[in-house]
C-alpha cells in the first residue's frame, strides 16, 4: 500500500485555490444550502487527497473534480434523510456580491431543474465546455447531453415565461 | 440561444463562497488531510506486518497442520508484531560533546500527537537556542506555562500545531503522591501493579482532565524483585509535553508479548534499561523501566534495584489492567 496523501500542502492550497469556487457553484446547484454546500466541497477535495489520481493537466484536474463534486453530491442527496431547505430561506447564503431579484430568480430556476440537468446547464452556460466536452467529462454519450441541455432550455423558458 | 448566457453566468457568480467560507473550508480539508496521512502512516507500517487470514474452506487436513504449526510455535504465534522500538524513535539531542538517540513518549511515529510534540519540541529547542520565548517579569502561569510557552509568539505557534493537528491542550493537573490517591481521582482501582519499595525516592505522578497521567512507583515483582518504573498513559487526541527519552532502540533487545489480559505490548530489553508500551484505542502507554539485565539501573545505589530478567519484564507488564487502562476518564 502507497501512501495515499502524496501532496503537500502547498500542492493542497493552490489546487483548491485554483477549483474552489467551480466546485463550490456545481455543488450549490444541487445541495441547495451553504452548510450541505460546504460539506460537499470538502468531501470532493478529500476524495481527491485521497484517491492518488495523477492529473494530466490542470483542465484534467479540473474535470475531475467537476466530476467528482456531482457524484458526491448525487450521493449524498441519495443516501441523506435531508431536508431541502426553501431557497427562499436562505438569507444566510453568503453572495458577497448580493443578488438581484432577477439572478436570485434564475438561480432558483436553475436548483429546481431536475438534478440531471444541472450539471449540464453550468458546464455549458457558465464553463463554456461544448456537448462533447460534457459528454466525455460525465462519461455519456453526445446524444443524451445534447437531450438534456435541450430538456433544461425548455424548463427555464417555461419557468422565465417564455426567456 | 433564448436563455441568456450572460444572465445565467451573472445568477451563478452571485453564488460564490464568501472569503470566510473559502477559508473555512481549506482549514477543514488540511486538517483531515494531516489526519488521514497520520492514520495511514500508522496503517501503512501495519499492513506490513503479517497478517492472519481466516480461510473457512481449506481442506481439514490443512487445518490440522496450521493447528499444529500454532502448537509448535505456541511461544511466539500470538505474539503479533505491532510496532517495534523504531516508531517511537526521537530525535537526536546534543549533550555535552556526545549526540544522544531519543525515544518519543507520546505516540507511534506518524500519529498526531507524535507529530505535534515533535514539531513543538522543535521549536523549544529553537527558541532556547536564540535566547527567545523567555517569561515575562509579570507573567502569570497559565495553561500554556505547561507547554514551556511563555511570550505570545510561542503561545501562538503552540495554538498553531494544536489546530494542524487536532489535538486539544491540557488544563493545569492534579499532582499525586500515592496510588490509592491516582485510583480514588479516577475512579477505578487495581489497575496497576502491586507497590514495591521505592527506595528513597517518594511516588510520584500528574494527572490530567482527561485521564492523561504520569506516575512514579515501584512493583513488586513475583521474583521478588523491586521494579522502579515510569509510567505515562497518554489519552489520544491531547498535547502532552513530556521532552524525549535518551536511550538508543538499536542497544535494546524488543519483543512483542501478549498479556495475560490480551493485549499485545511491545517489550524491550538492555543493559540498564527496559521499555513497555502499548498502542491503545483511546491512549498510549509509555513506561520507563529503571532496570535491564546488568547492574539493575543507572544508578543502582540510589535506587537499589537488581537487574531483571525477560521474564521479569513479562511479569511486569502482566500486573497491568490495561483494558480497564484504556477506558479510563476522569
Amino acid at each position: 500500500m502507497t501512501h495515499s496523501l502524496l501532496r503537500t500542502d502547498k500542492e493542497i492550497v493552490e489546487i483548491y485555490s485554483r477549483h474552489v469556487r467551480t466546485i463550490y457553484r456545481v455543488c450549490i446547484a444541487y445541495m441547495r444550502n451553504p452548510h450541505d454546500t460546504e460539506d460537499a466541497v470538502h468531501d470532493t477535495f478529500m476524495k481527491m487527497i485521497t484517491s492518488n489520481t495523477a492529473f494530466e493537466s490542470e483542465e484534467h484536474e479540473k474535470a475531475w473534480l467537476i466530476r467528482t463534486a456531482i457524484n458526491v453530491c448525487k450521493n449524498a442527496l441519495k443516501h441523506w434523510r435531508r431536508k431541502v431547505e426553501s431557497m427562499d430561506k436562505m438569507e444566510d447564503l453568503e453572495y458577497p456580491g448580493g443578488q438581484s431579484a432577477e439572478t436570485s430568480g434564475l438561480f432558483d430556476e436553475i436548483c429546481a431543474l431536475p438534478d440531471r440537468y444541472k450539471a449540464v446547464v453550468f458546464l455549458y452556460y457558465y464553463e463554456g465546455y461544448t456537448s462533447a466536452e460534457i459528454a466525455k467529462m460525465l462519461h455519456k454519450p453526445q446524444s443524451t447531453i445534447t437531450n438534456h441541455l435541450s430538456e433544461a432550455r425548455k424548463s427555464l423558458r417555461k419557468m422565465l415565461g417564455g426567456d | 440561444m433564448k436563455v441568456k448566457n450572460r444572465r445565467i453566468v451573472e445568477a451563478w457568480n452571485k453564488t460564490d463562497p464568501s472569503i470566510e467560507a473559502e477559508r473555512r473550508m481549506l482549514d477543514g480539508i488540511l486538517a483531515d488531510a494531516h489526519r488521514i496521512n497520520a492514520a495511514n502512516r500508522k496503517e501503512d507500517f501495519m499492513q506490513k506486518q503479517p497478517v492472519y487470514k481466516y480461510r473457512p474452506h481449506r481442506r481439514f487436513a490443512a487445518v490440522v497442520i496450521a493447528a499444529l504449526l500454532m502448537l509448535a510455535l505456541a511461544g511466539t504465534a500470538f505474539a503479533i508484531y505491532r510496532f517495534c522500538m523504531k516508531d517511537l524513535a526521537g530525535p537526536t539531542s546534543q549533550i555535552g560533546a556526545e549526540e544522544v538517540r531519543t525515544l518519543s513518549l507520546n505516540g507511534l511515529k506518524g500519529s498526531p500527537e507524535y507529530e505535534a510534540a515533535q514539531e513543538w519540541e522543535a521549536h523549544i529547542h529553537a527558541w532556547y537556542a536564540a535566547g527567545e520565548n523567555l517569561a515575562a517579569p509579570d507573567l502569570v502561569p497559565d495553561a500554556y506555562s505547561e507547554y514551556n510557552a511563555f511570550s505570545r509568539e510561542a503561545k501562538g505557534t503552540l495554538d498553531g500545531i494544536l489546530q494542524k493537528y487536532g489535538l486539544k491542550m491540557h488544563a493545569a493537573p492534579v499532582d499525586l503522591s500515592s496510588l490509592d490517591a491516582l485510583y480514588s481521582a479516577l475512579g477505578v482501582s487495581g489497575f496497576m501493579p502491586a507497590a514495591g519499595s521505592n527506595g528513597e525516592y517518594p511516588v510520584s505522578g500528574r494527572l490530567y482532565e482527561d485521564a492523561t497521567f504520569s506516575f512514579n512507583s515501584a512493583a513488586a515483582l513475583p521474583s521478588g524483585v523491586d521494579l522502579r518504573y515510569q509510567f505515562y498513559r497518554f489519552a489520544k487526541g491531547s498535547l502532552t509535553r513530556t521532552g524525549f527519552l535518551i536511550a538508543d532502540a538499536d542497544a535494546l533487545d524488543e519483543w512483542t508479548y501478549p498479556t495475560a489480559g490480551g493485549v499485545n505490548v511491545l517489550l524491550a530489553i538492555g543493559a540498564n534499561k527496559s521499555i513497555l508500551a502499548a498502542d491503545l484505542d483511546n491512549g498510549f502507554v509509555f513506561i520507563n523501566v529503571l532496570a535491564g539485565t546488568e547492574n539493575g539501573n543507572i544508578n543502582a545505589n540510589s535506587f537499589g534495584a537488581k537487574a531483571i530478567t525477560k521474564a521479569d519484564l513479562e511479569a511486569f507488564a502482566d500486573s497491568f489492567g490495561f483494558p480497564v487502562i484504556d477506558s479510563l476518564a476522569k
